[in-house]
């Protein structure tokens, strides 16, 4: 899932304009599950500009299923027609559909998106996929050190690992080569390890402009 | 006009603190309403900043004593919602709110009235 945290409270408030009318508009997936753009956060959120003595004008909040789909924003049409500006609590293809979608209102982000992530325990999110467009999994046994490796080595584990931690953070930070070392080794696959990879191919991330996906077979 | 205050009380401890205030003959000021939950591991920031939002000044939760919560940790779960609570209302520049938690024993009746007293003055004082 996407990743992202609130921004802090007083730039959000800062962002707003001192009157008029403002919809808050959550998003009830990714960011609902990282606890940062959902229902609860948009009436936390709501609450806090209601109280604020900066902004002084309505404040409804809604939520919707996905804000990074068209069919879902139909639903907003009304209420974003009674409303000056709209503040997103998506990810940022999430503010930047409702800012298409929405023309003639002012979108603004609420949320700082980090990254494409698992939910490890309470609390904690850690970043798995770069979305690098030349997916190596096959080769690392299902650890991608594109993202796991600090310095995305192609060919690990580099001198600063150390009892299985990487030296950019000794105390919190696994060696993402040491884990597919290990996983390689559980898996009887040990000999991958010796195969030295080529350099990475970076056309197919972010290269020349913003990356598009087109299905011909899907096409209407 | 006197602040309006929103007690939030477990049923264990807290509680029963209130209930010792009572045999010794100490009422709530009546600018003070109450609310009971199971357990204050269930206070959320959510509504505890509707309860702000919808006329309340202030907002006072009271837990038991730290490592003597019924259902282990709800005291400090909920310690750290008010913290939240309290960095946020900085944050928010938003003035004349108040959130505070207090920690109290079953036979605390005394100790749980200053507290509550304390937190009154606060608003009242600091609310203008």
């Amino acid at each position: 899932m996407i990743t992202a945290r609130q921004k802090p409270i007083n730039e959000i408030i800062d962002l707003l304009p001192d009157s008029g009318s403002l919809l808050v508009v959550g998003c009830n997936t990714c960011v609902t599950i990282c606890l940062a753009g959902g229902e609860k956060e948009v009436n936390v959120l709501c609450s806090l500009v209601k109280m604020s003595d900066k902004f002084t004008g309505r404040v409804r909040g809604v939520s919707v299923e996905r804000q990074c789909d068209n069919e879902f924003l139909e639903e907003l049409e009304e209420d974003a027609a009674a409303h000056d500006v709209i503040l997103s609590m998506a990810c940022g293809v999430g503010v930047q559909m409702m800012s298409d979608y929405f023309k003639g209102r002012i979108v603004l982000p609420a949320l700082n998106t980090l990254f494409m992530g698992s939910n490890e325990e309470a609390g904690y999110w850690l970043e798995r996929c770069l979305g690098c467009g030349d997916c190596i999994l096959d080769r690392t046994g299902g650890i991608c050190p594109r993202t796991r490796c600090s310095k995305g080595l192609m060919n690990g584990p580099c001198g600063g690992s150390q009892n299985g931690m990487c030296e950019v953070d000794l105390e919190n930070l696994d060696c993402g080569w040491n884990l597919i070392y290990n996983r390689l080794k559980e898996l009887n696959m040990l000999s991958r390890m010796m195969e030295i990879q080529p350099p990475r191919d970076w056309s197919t991330s972010h290269d020349g402009g913003p990356r598009k996906l087109t299905r011909e077979d899907v096409k209407l | 006009m006197p602040k309006k205050i929103l007690l939030i009380h477990c049923a264990e401890n807290s509680k029963r603190a209130l209930s010792r205030m009572q045999q010794l003959g100490i009422t709530l000021p009546p600018e003070i309403q109450t609310i009971e939950i199971p357990c204050n591991g269930r206070v959320g920031t959510e509504a505890l900043l509707e309860h702000l939002g919808n006329g309340f000044d202030g907002v006072l939760v009271a837990a038991c004593h730290k490592q003597n919560c019924r259902h282990l940790d709800g005291n400090l779960r909920a310690e750290k919602r008010v913290a939240g609570i309290k960095q946020l209302l900085t944050g928010a520049s938003i003035s004349g709110k108040f959130v505070d938690i207090v920690f109290t024993g079953p036979g605390e009746g005394r100790g749980l009235q200053q507290k509550i007293k304390a937190f009154i003055n606060q608003v009242n004082k600091d609310g203008i």
